[in-house]
């Protein structure tokens, strides 16, 4: 659905791209993490057809982004700080839309009170944008995006500016959108929403991308060789010098009845380290491998 | 199409919200009440407050108003429409509003068209009945000096030259993303045009040349004239066009 080919971008002398790659497959969900001034909202720009770019390629949907004729109704774009007219209501910013792409007044009707509805701004509807949170507006930024039934949406920082329930109905949206084959590039800082929302992740640094993978794939990667264990009772230190000896173990902090103790491989190590642990005789209440968050790894990687 | 229709329709409901149209319909129409009443009353002023002038001299008619009127319309209104306007390009780039129109697939020609054809009709109109109240006003006050046709055919002139204007403010708002320096150069332009169009020898080919003809309020209509007419239509035409050709340069990003 997008392939970005070695994009270049700079703005006066400051190169903010400096060879992106990105391919999205057709209904996936893929999550564009990164910095501020990354880059993320220039990608985002370059895709929606708004700004040019020195080198490399952008395709959508089979067409070069660039291209500047006029655009067909396949993506659907949502800015990360929506700009409307303040004097106009929410419906009649629909109905603007409506007529840009040529539609009659019954099917820009229609169409309104279904998006509008979607959005949650049904109330709202009739107030003029000028006085709308910039939740609300985020919403009716939305619904623009969806106004023609794009196959891609392109989403930047879509719940920055919601509220916890907000957040969740713009998240389930996109769980919508996935279902009906949508494909969504998304841009978000809140990596929890990545975490729920999208099948694969890239993480764009210094004008790259850094790590991209599917996003069980880039955890299991990243996952840290570290035990958390908590016991019945406080064992004795001699426990820590045990483990210390082992030459796989790398490190072992114990703080009363819990201990995390790092090793220096998951996959050939756990086994050898709960045998030792069993056999030294302590009674274990708990063991958890700890798992990187999304977080954790995207500190990791633009480290 | 499609888009000039949906921008003609969004800027006929910012022009109502934004009161544009009753700032712009007040500077014309006031003038067109207020110089026949002036005039009138200029007398009893000048009696008054200045004994030693001899006001026999004086012409107090129609056409006297009607020439005050004019010339109110090129240096006060002209004025006002420009800064009442000045921010139709340069407010949108700058408030970042075409963000979202232009990634919905609406073109620039549209944008440019959508506005110029609104406002150009209001003023034509604006200008029309601006002139046909002066007249019918100035005729109440001192009886009628000479027929309506001339006085219409002034309304067509002006309506014609504030289209030059709104072009030159179109112009330039889509060069500067601030509206008080598209409105500035719009002002210079204008007023710099009209002050040397009286020094030089090719003076019809000056759009602003047209006024003079529309303040003789006479039948005929002047072979220097039609060039300056043509003139005018041509640079409506041009910098509407390079407004556009701009607007397509221009990164409208929201980043």
């Amino acid at each position: 659905m997008i392939k970005i080919e070695n994009l270049h971008k700079s703005y006066k002398g400051h190169k903010v791209l400096k060879g992106l790659n990105i391919e999205v497959q057709t209904g996936e969900v893929y999550g564009f993490i990164g910095h501020n001034g990354v880059g993320k909202s220039t990608t985002m720009n370059i895709l929606a057809g708004l700004i040019e770019f020195q080198e490399g390629k952008c395709i959508i949907n089979g067409r070069d982004s660039s291209y500047k004729g006029p655009k067909n109704k396949d993506v659907g774009y949502l800015p990360e700080d929506p700009k409307f007219y303040p004097y106009m209501s929410g419906w009649e910013y629909l109905e603007f839309i409506g007529r840009i792409g040529g539609e009659s007044g019954n099917i820009i009707k229609q169409k309104a009170i279904r998006l509008l509805e979607r959005v949650k701004l049904e109330k709202s509807a009739k107030r003029p944008i000028g006085g709308y949170s910039r939740g609300m507006k985020q919403r009716l930024g939305l619904a623009v995006a969806m106004y023609h039934d794009p196959i891609l949406y392109l989403l930047d920082e879509p719940s920055s500016a919601l509220d916890p329930e907000g957040r969740l109905d713009m998240l389930n949206i996109i769980e919508d959108l996935k279902g009906q084959g949508k494909t969504v590039f998304l841009s978000t800082h809140i990596l929890n929403d990545i975490e729920r929302v999208c099948d694969r992740v890239g993480i764009i640094h210094d004008g790259k991308i850094v790590v991209e993978d599917r996003l069980d794939s880039l955890i299991g990667k990243f996952v840290q060789p570290v035990y958390d264990i908590e016991f019945m009772k406080t064992p004795g230190k001699d426990i820590t010098e045990r483990l210390l000896n082992l030459d796989y173990v790398e490190n072992v902090y114990l703080q009363d009845n819990k201990a995390s103790i790092t090793i220096k491989s998951v996959e050939t190590d756990s086994q050898k380290l709960l045998r030792e642990i069993v056999e030294s005789g302590v009674y274990i209440a708990s063991i958890n491998l700890r798992r990187n968050s999304l977080e954790e790894i995207f500190l990791k990687v633009v480290k | 199409m499609k888009s000039l229709n949906a921008f003609f329709r969004k800027e006929l409901i910012e022009g109502i919200r934004t009161h544009k149209f009753i700032i712009i319909i007040t500077a014309i129409m006031f003038f067109a009440v207020a110089d026949p009443a002036m005039l009138k009353l200029l007398p009893d002023i000048l009696k008054s407050q200045m004994e030693m002038i001899d006001i026999s001299k004086m012409k107090f008619d129609q056409f006297t108003a009607m020439a005050n009127y004019t010339k109110d319309l090129f240096q006060i209104s002209t004025f006002v429409i420009i800064l009442a306007l000045s921010g139709l390009i340069a407010g949108e780039k700058s408030n970042k509003t075409l963000t979202i129109p232009v990634s919905m697939g609406c073109n620039v020609y549209g944008i440019i068209g959508g506005k110029f054809f609104l406002y150009g009709i209001f003023l034509i109109i604006a200008s029309m009945v601006g002139m046909l109240t002066a007249y019918y006003y100035s005729g109440i006050i001192f009886g009628n000096s000479f027929d309506i046709i001339p006085a219409l055919k002034a309304g067509a002139l002006f309506g014609l030259y504030f289209l030059f204007v709104l072009s030159i403010v179109n112009f330039y708002s889509s060069f500067f993303n601030k509206a008080f320096m598209a409105g500035i150069m719009s002002l210079i332009t204008i007023y710099l045009m009209r002050a040397v169009e009286g020094l030089v020898n090719f003076k019809r080919f000056f759009p602003t040349y047209i006024l003079g003809d529309a303040s003789a309020f006479d039948l005929s209509l002047k072979s220097d004239t039609i060039i300056s007419i043509a003139v005018a239509l041509l640079a409506i035409v041009a910098l509407n066009l390079l407004a556009a050709l701009k607007l397509k340069r221009t990164e409208l990003s929201n980043g």
